[in-house]
């Protein structure tokens, strides 16, 4: 959708269109649950939170003036109301410690995911993010799928964005190591043997 | 290097990335939305308001406060010498005489009454109605 015809969008609703809220919903429902799951790791919930960030949203249209893209706007409540609910959760998250990897052993990782068959391939990433912290699962969800730039995703976590760099470098590889536990240990030491 | 190392990481977990599909949520999801946003603003179209706000209370209090201060300052040193008073004007006044000498018609009288009682009886039945509306 295009800054424009989300500009419509806001002013029919401000105007007392309350229909036309569903299209912002439509389009961006997916992405904000997406998120709210790798945050939160749990559908229900995940649906909770979501519901409760485009109310959220919706009462605070009429202040949204403009200063940010609304996608920023959006991906910013999402953020913040799922971190009120995982700290009224008070859930503890473990964080796996980050290891060095060499090329080779990165190769080897690519290779042995190369060898599921597809459907196995994403069953196998699904567990590797819902294993990732919330933020490192939030952090490399938006990089990757909104292709935010280091600057609105700061603005969106509200982090300086040195640190967001260096935060998506460890959360990449903290979701090698996550990815290198959960493939078949015996498929990644042939890969190692033939390359070495 | 490192660098190396560093971009190989990077087009690893470009590659996973563009595997991991994006949820959906279920298929009610917008109707709730739109369920509770309409909830919403009805509670905010029936919000009670008072008649008069708050700060038109306060114009009135100043302005009664004024005048009878300023009354109060002008009519020194006597100010509630009512006796004082004339009011033979009044009797001067052909307008008064025409009041006074006003007597409404039966029908007029009983159409009055009649609508009087009937405002009566609409302010609670209105009033009811409203209050389910609203619940």
């Amino acid at each position: 959708m295009t800054t424009d015809q989300e500009t419509d969008i806001i002013n029919q609703i401000i105007g007392g269109d309350t229909q036309a809220f569903a299209v912002l919903v439509d389009c961006y429902k997916n992405l904000v649950f997406t998120l709210a799951l790798r945050m939160l790791k749990n559908r229900e919930e995940a649906e909770e939170v979501s519901q409760d960030t485009f109310i959220k949203i919706f009462k605070a249209l009429p202040k949204f003036k403009g200063d940010s893209k609304l996608s920023t706007w959006v991906y910013k409540v999402a953020y913040n109301t799922s971190l009120d609910r995982i700290k009224k959760n008070s859930r503890h998250q473990n964080e796996v410690a980050i290891d060095s990897f060499t090329e080779n052993q990165i190769k080897t990782l690519d290779n042995a995911l190369e060898a599921l068959e597809t459907a196995e391939q994403q069953q196998t990433i699904q567990d590797c993010l819902q294993e990732l912290s919330s933020k490192d699962s939030f952090l490399l969800t938006l990089f990757y799928f909104e292709e935010l730039s280091l600057e609105e995703i700061s603005q969106i976590v509200n982090m300086e964005t040195n640190t967001v760099k260096v935060n998506i470098h460890r959360a990449r590889k903290r979701l090698a190591v996550h990815l290198k536990q959960k493939l078949n240990p015996e498929t990644i030491q042939r890969y190692e043997r033939a390359r070495s | 290097m490192k660098e190396q190392e560093a971009k190989e990481l990077e087009k690893l977990i470009a590659k996973v990335m563009q595997k991991a599909p994006l949820e959906s949520p279920s298929l009610q999801f917008t109707d709730n939305i739109m369920a509770a946003i309409n909830v919403e603003e009805k509670s905010v179209a029936f919000r009670y308001r008072p008649l008069l706000p708050k700060y038109i209370w306060f114009v009135i209090a100043a302005i009664v406060v004024g005048i009878t201060t300023y009354l109060w300052i002008m009519l020194q040193p006597a100010p509630l010498d009512f006796p004082n008073l004339l009011f033979s004007f009044m009797e001067k006044s052909t307008f008064s005489k025409e009041v006074a000498a006003f007597s409404p018609s039966k029908v007029t009288a009983y159409a009055m009454l009649l609508f009087a009682i009937m405002l009566c009886v609409q302010i609670p039945v209105l009033r009811s109605y409203l209050t389910k509306e609203r619940f």
